[in-house]
């Protein structure tokens, strides 16, 4: 019915009143004459109806045979519509540009969506593609989705997998990068701990393996401190990959040095602001000042109009100009060491917030040579000292005892 | 009036050459018309050949029609033959 209803308006018709002593008659003739009335709605003498814009001649002529008389109520539909907008040809013309304009605009990408796998960085998939044509505001006749895809693979032989789909004016990018190759041996290797450092033993945390110190033993770089081979007392061994944790206080020196000469950057006068439009990836400027001489830092933002979630490919910028020159200042000691000590606070917080290592005693000296301040600290650290050695046997095997290994 | 079936409220009347299928009082969709011989909101009188059907109620209207089908629509209280 809708589509009726849709038909008919597009053609246009009219509401009109049939006035006379029969307007019975006048529907008889339409009706033998095949042409389509309909919401007839009929009192004494009178009766209202509806018909094609182009029946109206031939309703006309009925009405003389029939003695009856056609009232044009009401109009509807495109035609009319059309004819009463006639003579506003802004309107049309409007019309005509906007269809032109999004024609034209429909020839481009307008987004590009990147569905990659974990640990894939959108970032250098973007400006691979970028250099193989692909980009937001590229034209999509001039693009090649099979070149593209193949010569992806050429560039990035971590890709495993790509598949790109035009979805209208977007473009969806879905990759995937070969698995990093696991390690054959992790799973049925046997490896002993031997120690990364010198130090005193403070803590032992074995889960897999058999430990061969305890606490309070100092142990040097490179001695045994677990084994992966775990023996028992009916001769039997069992071979495992050790797991665990072995905890030393170990002794290690840090060096924090402070140039005595610094270049420092001073900026010269007032900064420059250089505004661009960007249609289609063409820069367009909107304002025209020279770009000074000598050392220039540049900071440039970037306004992009974004409609449903997509970005347009038209944009404003501003380009930041500021001019500086260098400059150097001569450090003193006191202010060096201030900002040594912060360095090593600094320091400090980064080894122990990123790490399991734990600093129990610190001791620093400050000292100066004919170029730079140092800070010379003595830490007293105690880490796990923990390094897997794996051992290479020749029949290896997950998890199995050996009798008279 | 040769046949005449019910079900669920809709009757199918099969005549020689007019056939009207009415849907409940609200509807009736008439076959094998020869002309419409009267026509106002409380009365339709279409013309068969051999007789009159006349159809009487409240807000009576033809919603659409060609040579020989129409539908009336509206609150149809009776239904009667002219011979």
């Amino acid at each position: 019915m809708i589509v009726v209803l849709f038909l008919r308006w597009l053609f246009g018709y009219f509401e009109f009143n049939i006035i006379g002593k029969f307007p019975e008659r006048f529907l008889n003739l339409a009706a033998k004459n095949g042409v389509n009335l309909w919401d007839m709605k009929g009192s004494k003498g009178e009766l209202l109806a509806k018909a094609k814009i182009g029946d109206y001649d031939i309703l006309c002529s009925f009405a003389e045979k029939t003695d009856t008389e056609i009232d044009v109520i009401r109009e509807f539909g495109f035609p009319y519509l059309c004819s009463k907008y006639k003579h506003r040809t802004g309107l049309l013309v409007g019309l005509i540009i906007g269809s032109l304009i999004c024609v034209f605009l429909s020839g481009f990408v307008w987004k590009i969506e990147i569905n990659a796998s974990e640990g894939i960085c959108e970032y250098e998939i973007r400006n691979e593609l970028r250099s193989l044509g692909l980009y937001e505001g590229s034209k999509m006749s001039e693009i090649d989705i099979t070149d593209i895809e193949m010569k992806m693979k050429t560039i990035d032989k971590r890709i495993s997998w790509i598949s790109i789909n035009e979805i209208g004016t977007k473009y969806s990018v879905e990759l995937s990068h070969e698995e990093t190759r696991k390690n054959n041996n992790s799973k049925s290797a046997v490896s002993n701990f031997i120690a990364n450092d010198d130090g005193v033993i403070s803590k032992v945390s074995i889960r897999k393996g058999k430990s061969v110190v305890s606490p309070g033993e100092g142990v040097h770089e490179g001695q045994l401190i677990a084994s992966g081979i775990t023996e028992y007392s009916d001769g039997s061994n069992l071979l495992s990959d050790c797991e665990g944790e072995i905890y030393a206080v170990t002794k290690c020196k840090t060096v924090f040095s402070i140039p005595k000469e610094n270049t420092a950057i001073v900026t010269e006068g007032k900064p420059i602001v250089k505004k661009q439009l960007n249609i289609l990836g063409i820069d367009l400027p909107l304002t025209f000042i020279r770009t000074p001489d000598g050392n220039n830092a540049e900071l440039l933002n970037k306004y992009r109009i974004t409609l449903n979630g997509s970005d347009l490919p038209v944009g404003y910028s501003e380009r930041v100009i500021i001019p500086y020159s260098e400059k150097q200042i001569m450090m003193s000691a006191d202010k060096a060491k201030n900002c040594l000590l912060k360095r090593k606070k600094l320091y400090e917080v980064f080894v122990t917030a990123c790490s399991t290592k734990k600093i129990l005693s610190s001791f620093e000296t400050f000292s100066e040579n004919d170029k730079q301040y140092l800070l010379i600290v003595d830490y007293s650290i105690e880490k796990n000292i923990c390094r897997k050695s794996y051992i290479e046997l020749a029949d290896q095997k997950d998890d199995i005892s050996n009798s008279g290994t | 009036m040769k046949k005449i079936n019910s079900t669920n409220g809709r009757i199918s009347a099969g005549l020689s050459n007019v056939r009207m299928t009415v849907t409940d009082n609200k509807q009736i969709i008439f076959e094998g018309s020869k002309g419409i011989v009267e026509y106002n909101d409380k009365s339709i009188k279409i013309n068969s050949g051999k007789y009159l059907v006349a159809f009487s109620g409240r807000s009576l209207h033809i919603s659409s029609m060609n040579e020989y089908d129409l539908i009336i629509e509206g609150f149809i209280t009776s239904i009667e033959y002219i011979m």
